[in-house]
């Protein structure tokens, strides 16, 4: 198989590096700021990001890949807890954290069944050869993340693909806390904007539907 | 949001669908084992003012495949995102016509309607007309989505005969051509089985036999199912929520054992071919009853509240 020109690939890990250092500095926002909600979306796009991005260039690559495939095993369980949760306390819905169950399950997919990269070769050039992962799976999982990137931008409720709003209501009601993080200057407003959260979570899910499909 | 809204999001996700499989390698790929390689291979059986069209396409792909091809997977995107926003949804769903009659003539062949190979098992008459299809029938429009989504944009009269005519069309190509010919019929599963998973293999030799053997009988069976969907929006409610189940059962096992999802699985298409969009047609015609208000109401409002506080 013939590859895809590399700029494409090399947008591809920029735009990720973007995403990961996005949610870096969201989560360090956060926890400036004592914001007690969508910490756990920022760390997993962070550790998608960067992963990512050594995953269409093979020289941006980061870390073991035991190490990432624990990583993500253990977001894959916390938003799989956190959407059982939230069905419990709010009943019968689609909670926000059960897309970011299905990414970190995508994120464990494609690191079980893609072997390591050739050196000084894309990672992607090479996947379809060397995947064993069913390319139904993959359908499915990229159609459900390019599902939500969709419904993302077109909720009326900024910001949601971080939060949801029954959890800000929830937090609003049960700690007094408003739904923007407070004592924000004007910059760290834009930087914690809901639409950029949204944004970075389409791209993110644009990327990995990418890269699902390269894997068929 | 309301279901016409998620219905075009839906649309919106098979266009963004598209972009991403246009990115795939095989179509940056130069000569006959890239992207005009395949436009070429869609001349044979056309006739010749229509095979020069697809020739024409063909050079220019394969003059510059990446950035033809970065062009087409661009304009995909767009159309997806553009139907997302609302200030934009109308131009992108009226350009979205305009690119999938493009790509029906320039990139299909024309469905193959002129060499008798249309027939609704293999796609025909071309999966991208249902783009230009839906777009018609979703179009934004005031109003309820009662009594089905459909009517909403094209008003109730309206948009039943396109339906009726939509599947007398299906079942006039079930029985024409290639449509009845047990070999050409087999050779639609037979083209595509190379390179699928093990399971969609399996059904794949099941459903190569089957239309070996009895292709012309499935296609005279298919002509009849799609002539009784046809009339069904015409019937009592329950009757046609009947014939809609129908429609929607018999084109996901189209698109599963003889579409093989597009060919999707294997690498190399740019599109999940017609079965998906005729079940997305198919709930766009769904009868929304006004009787039980109260239970379909407080299932909408369940919906509502779970889309609109969580992604």
């Amino acid at each position: 198989m013939t590859a895809s020109p590399a700029w494409l690939y090399y947008a591809f890990g920029v735009v990720m590096i973007v995403v990961a250092a996005y949610g870096a500095v969201l989560l360090a926002l956060g926890v400036s700021t004592r914001r007690p909600y969508g910490w756990d979306v920022d760390v997993a796009h962070a550790f998608m990001g960067v992963a990512m991005a050594g995953m269409f260039v093979s020289g941006w690559s980061l870390g073991p890949r035991d190490g990432w495939k624990l990583a993500f095993a253990g977001l894959a369980v916390w938003f799989l807890v956190r959407s059982a949760r939230s069905i419990r306390r709010f009943g019968l819905h689609v909670p926000h954290e059960s897309i970011h169950a299905v990414m970190s399950f995508a994120m464990l997919l494609m690191l079980w069944f893609v072997v390591a990269p050739v050196a000084g070769r894309s990672m992607s050039m090479g996947l379809a050869s060397i995947t064993r992962i069913d390319p139904g799976l993959t359908l499915v999982l990229a159609f459900l993340l390019l599902g939500s990137a969709v419904f993302t931008l077109a909720s009326p409720v900024k910001g949601i693909s971080h939060h949801g709003s029954r959890l800000q209501s929830a937090v609003r009601t049960t700690t007094g806390a408003d739904a923007a993080p407070v004592l924000l200057s004007g910059i760290e407003r834009v930087i914690a904007a809901p639409l950029l959260e949204d944004v970075s979570h389409v791209a993110m899910c644009i990327a990995m539907a990418f890269m699902l499909i390269l894997m068929n | 949001m309301d279901l016409q809204e998620r219905c075009r999001l839906v649309l919106a996700t098979t266009w963004l669908l598209d972009a991403v499989l246009q990115l795939q390698p095989f179509f940056f790929a130069r000569g006959a084992s890239g992207f005009s390689g395949m436009l070429k291979g869609l001349t044979p059986g056309n006739p010749s003012w229509v095979a020069h069209t697809l020739t024409w396409n063909a050079s220019i792909v394969g003059h510059d495949p990446i950035a033809t091809n970065s062009v087409f997977a661009l304009v995909q995107f767009l159309i997806g995102f553009g139907i997302v926003w609302r200030r934009t949804c109308k131009p992108a769903l009226a350009f979205s016509m305009v690119w999938a009659l493009g790509v029906w003539w320039f990139g299909e062949g024309a469905g193959g309607i002129f060499h008798g190979g249309a027939s609704p098992l293999g796609g025909g008459p071309g999966g991208v007309l249902f783009y230009a299809l839906l777009a018609v029938l979703l179009w934004p429009s005031e109003g309820s989505d009662l009594p089905f989504v459909a009517a909403r944009a094209l008003g109730i009269s309206a948009a039943k005969k396109v339906w009726a005519m939509t599947w007398f069309v299906l079942a006039m190509l079930s029985v024409v051509g290639s449509g009845r010919s047990p070999q050409a019929l087999a050779g639609f599963v037979a083209i595509l089985d190379h390179g699928q998973p093990g399971w969609l293999a399996s059904i794949d030799r099941s459903s190569e036999s089957l239309l070996l053997h009895d292709g012309t009988a499935v296609a005279i069976a298919l002509a009849c199912c799609c002539v009784a969907i046809a009339v069904s929006v015409y019937l009592p409610t329950n009757l046609t929520r009947l014939f809609l189940v129908l429609a929607v059962l018999t084109f996901s096992a189209i698109w599963i054992a003889v579409q093989n999802a597009g060919g999707i699985l294997a690498g190399g298409a740019t599109d999940p071919n017609s079965g998906p969009l005729v079940i997305l047609l198919t709930l766009a015609f769904w009868p929304l009853s006004e009787q039980p208000a109260t239970a379909r109401g407080s299932i909408m409002s369940v919906s509502l509240a779970a889309t609109r506080s969580e992604s």
